[in-house]
Parts: structure tokens; C-alpha cells; sequence
């Protein structure tokens, strides 16, 4: 009796030291499961899927857009543009090919704005056109390289540059004046321009 | 300094085509009424050159190249003599000569000629006559102002009768306007 309550005592009190002793060598030769991504930051790729982009330039005028990044090295983005003349649909896939703080781009990106009197501007043609820039419509497409600053997953800067091509179909036009009858058919507008864009991205969601 | 940097951009950028637009229309026609007055032909006539310059009206058509940095090209394909009552009988006509005169100070141009030539079997009527180009040519060279200078003239039996001519002139044209060469200069 005596000897199985010394037994017990000194076993409990092993158990400390036994569990010391244990409990030591896990420590030393499997460290805790949590240790590695406290001690080892990982670097976090982007991960917020939606967005919003806000941008201004040439030829696109002001744009405001959603941006989608399915994956952490593209981002689709579309939405509504503004050229002061009228209205446009513009939208374009970025590709990123590593992401940071200072990430560079690729943009590829279209666009179509709606008609509008763009007379003034283009100046230069004949008058035989003018019922065609009357109502003038033009599509265009950009190619530009760029850079994006900021948080990856919050908000950047950018700033894009490269070129663009607009086109468009004029209509039909018959042009009267005094004796004087000039017709212009399957007649077409083209330009190339440099193209700029600078803008925001706001990462979300 | 800058300017020959600014020089070198200039060309580097014309060269490319940027800062530029184009306009350009497949076919374009300018057709002009009440050109000149002709007297009838007398009868057995076997030419008749008409003794007068037809001035075309190319105002409408034409953008104004005093302006910088804009250049057009008019590459026609046919130039149609008709009367403005269009009922003038023109099947008495062998072949029509139109020849369009190059500006009072371009003596490098030579005149560019259109024909017609009627065909076989000679039809019953013909109510104008389409003259095309004798080799390719540029009209844009041959403007003075605004306005192209033609002489007519006709073999075999011209209209008996007095007649008002009219004219209309159909080419593929483009206008090219460069901006840079405005921003430069």
C-alpha cells in the first residue's frame, strides 16, 4: 500500500520533468506547425478579383470601367468612355507579366464611339464630307506598354503609352452647291495617332 | 539643338504615319451642269474642237491645300460629257478627245488626255460620252485653285443642234492631312 502511494508520488512528480523532457525534443526537432508562416512572410500574389478603373487619354478621352483579374497576371477591364464629343464603349486585356509595386504592363485595348459632329476637329476635308462628319462614328484600337505603382491589391497608378488606330465607315454623302454635285461613295477615315493613358485602379473585391 | 531634335521626330513620324488621317473615298463623283453653251455642229462636220476651256468646279471635292501638312490625290476613272436637257444626241461622235490642261505654272506636267471611242456595232443613241484615261494620272497636280481646265474635242459628227454641256468627273481620291507638320511649324 505504502509502496503503490510512493509509486504514484514519484511517478507524478516524473511527469513534469518527463513531460519537460518530451516535450523538448518536439520543440527542437519538429517545430510548431504555425512557426513557418510567421517566420517565413510568403509573398501574397494579388488576389482581389474585381475592381474599378478610372482613366484619361488619347484617343479614349475619360473612362470609367470594371475590371475583372481572373487570374493574378491578366485583368479584363470595360466600360463607358468620353471623348467631349460623345459617348463610347471601351474595354481591353491587360497582361502582366509579374506583379509588384512597380508592375510593368501590356495593354491591348478597343473602343467605339457613338456618332457625333466632328467637324470642327478634323478639319481639312472637303465640304463634299460634311454630311458624313456630321454624324461621325469612329472605332478605335490600342497597343500600349505601361506601368502600374501602388499596391497590387488595393490602389495603383498607371500611366500607359503606345498607339492607336481609329477608323471609320463614312456614309453615302451628296453634296449640292450652286451648279456643282459631288457624291463621295464607300469613302472611309483613318488615323494613326500616339496613344496615352493615364488612370487609377482601385482593387476591391 | 532641339530643333534638329524636333526635325528628326518630324520625319521619324511622318515616316511612320503617325499623327496622321486619311479620308478617302473609292468613288467620288463631281458633276457639274451648265458648263458652256455649244452651237450645233454644221451637218457632214467630221471634227469640231470646241474653242473654249470647260472649267470643272472641283471646290466641293478638294480640301484646301494651302494648309499645312495636307496633301490629296485624285486618281480618275472616267470623265462623262453629257448635255444638261439630256437628250442630246451624241451617236454621231467617233471619238471624243477631253484633255485636261496642267496649271499655267507647272510646264513639267504634260496634259493628261481622256478618250472615248464609240463602239461596234454604233449604237442607236447615246446621251453622253465617257472618256477614261489614256495612262494613270494624278488630277490633284493638274488643279488650278480649285478648278481643273479640260479642252474637248470631237471626231466624226458633233450634236446638230445647240446644246448646254455638262460634265462629271468619277475617281478614287484621298486626302491626307498630318498634323505633326502643323504642331512643328
Amino acid at each position: 500500500m505504502h509502496v503503490a502511494a510512493l509509486v504514484a508520488a514519484l511517478l507524478s512528480a516524473a511527469e513534469p520533468a518527463q513531460s519537460g523532457a518530451l516535450a523538448a525534443p518536439p520543440a527542437a526537432e519538429e517545430p510548431p506547425r504555425s512557426a513557418p508562416a510567421e517566420a517565413t512572410p510568403k509573398k501574397d500574389a494579388p488576389d482581389k478579383l474585381l475592381g474599378i478603373q478610372l482613366s484619361l487619354g488619347v484617343p479614349d478621352g475619360f473612362g470609367a470601367s470594371a475590371i475583372v483579374r481572373p487570374l493574378p497576371w491578366v485583368r479584363v477591364d470595360g466600360g463607358l468612355a468620353y471623348n467631349v464629343l460623345s459617348l463610347g464603349l471601351q474595354g481591353g486585356v491587360t497582361v502582366m507579366p509579374w506583379t509588384g509595386r512597380v508592375t510593368p504592363t501590356l495593354r491591348l485595348g478597343m473602343g467605339q464611339f457613338f456618332e457625333s459632329d466632328v467637324r470642327d476637329e478634323v478639319g481639312s476635308f472637303p465640304d463634299a464630307l460634311d454630311p458624313a462628319l456630321r454624324n461621325f462614328g469612329y472605332r478605335f484600337y490600342t497597343a500600349q506598354l505601361g506601368l502600374e505603382l501602388g499596391d497590387e491589391n488595393g490602389m495603383q497608378f498607371f500611366v500607359r503609352g503606345g498607339l492607336a488606330w481609329v477608323r471609320s465607315d463614312l456614309d453615302s454623302t451628296t453634296f449640292v452647291e450652286g451648279d456643282t454635285t459631288v457624291t463621295a461613295e464607300d469613302s472611309d477615315l483613318s488615323a494613326t495617332v500616339p496613344s496615352i493613358q493615364l488612370g487609377l485602379l482601385w482593387h476591391i473585391w | 539643338m532641339k530643333n534638329a531634335l524636333t526635325a528628326a521626330l518630324a520625319v521619324s513620324l511622318a515616316g511612320c504615319g503617325l499623327l496622321e488621317a486619311e479620308a478617302e473615298s473609292k468613288n467620288l463623283c463631281v458633276h457639274q451642269t451648265n458648263m458652256a453653251d455649244v452651237v450645233a455642229a454644221p451637218a457632214g462636220s467630221v471634227s469640231l474642237a470646241l474653242p473654249f476651256d470647260l472649267v470643272l468646279d472641283m471646290g466641293a471635292a478638294v480640301p484646301d491645300l494651302d494648309e499645312e501638312g495636307v496633301e490629296l490625290d485624285i486618281r480618275p476613272s472616267a470623265i462623262t460629257l453629257g448635255s444638261a436637257s439630256g437628250d442630246v444626241d451624241f451617236s454621231g461622235v467617233e471619238a471624243l478627245t477631253l484633255v485636261v490642261q496642267p496649271p499655267t505654272n507647272r510646264a513639267d506636267l504634260t496634259p493628261a488626255e481622256f478618250r472615248y471611242q464609240r463602239p461596234t456595232p454604233v449604237p442607236t443613241s447615246v446621251r453622253e460620252l465617257a472618256a477614261v484615261p489614256v495612262q494613270p494620272v494624278d488630277l490633284a497636280e493638274y488643279l488650278e485653285g480649285d478648278a481643273l481646265r479640260l479642252r474637248a474635242s470631237f471626231a466624226g459628227q458633233a450634236p446638230q443642234r445647240d446644246w448646254t454641256a455638262t460634265l462629271e468627273l468619277c475617281s478614287a481620291s484621298k486626302v491626307t492631312v498630318n498634323y505633326w507638320d502643323r504642331i512643328t511649324d
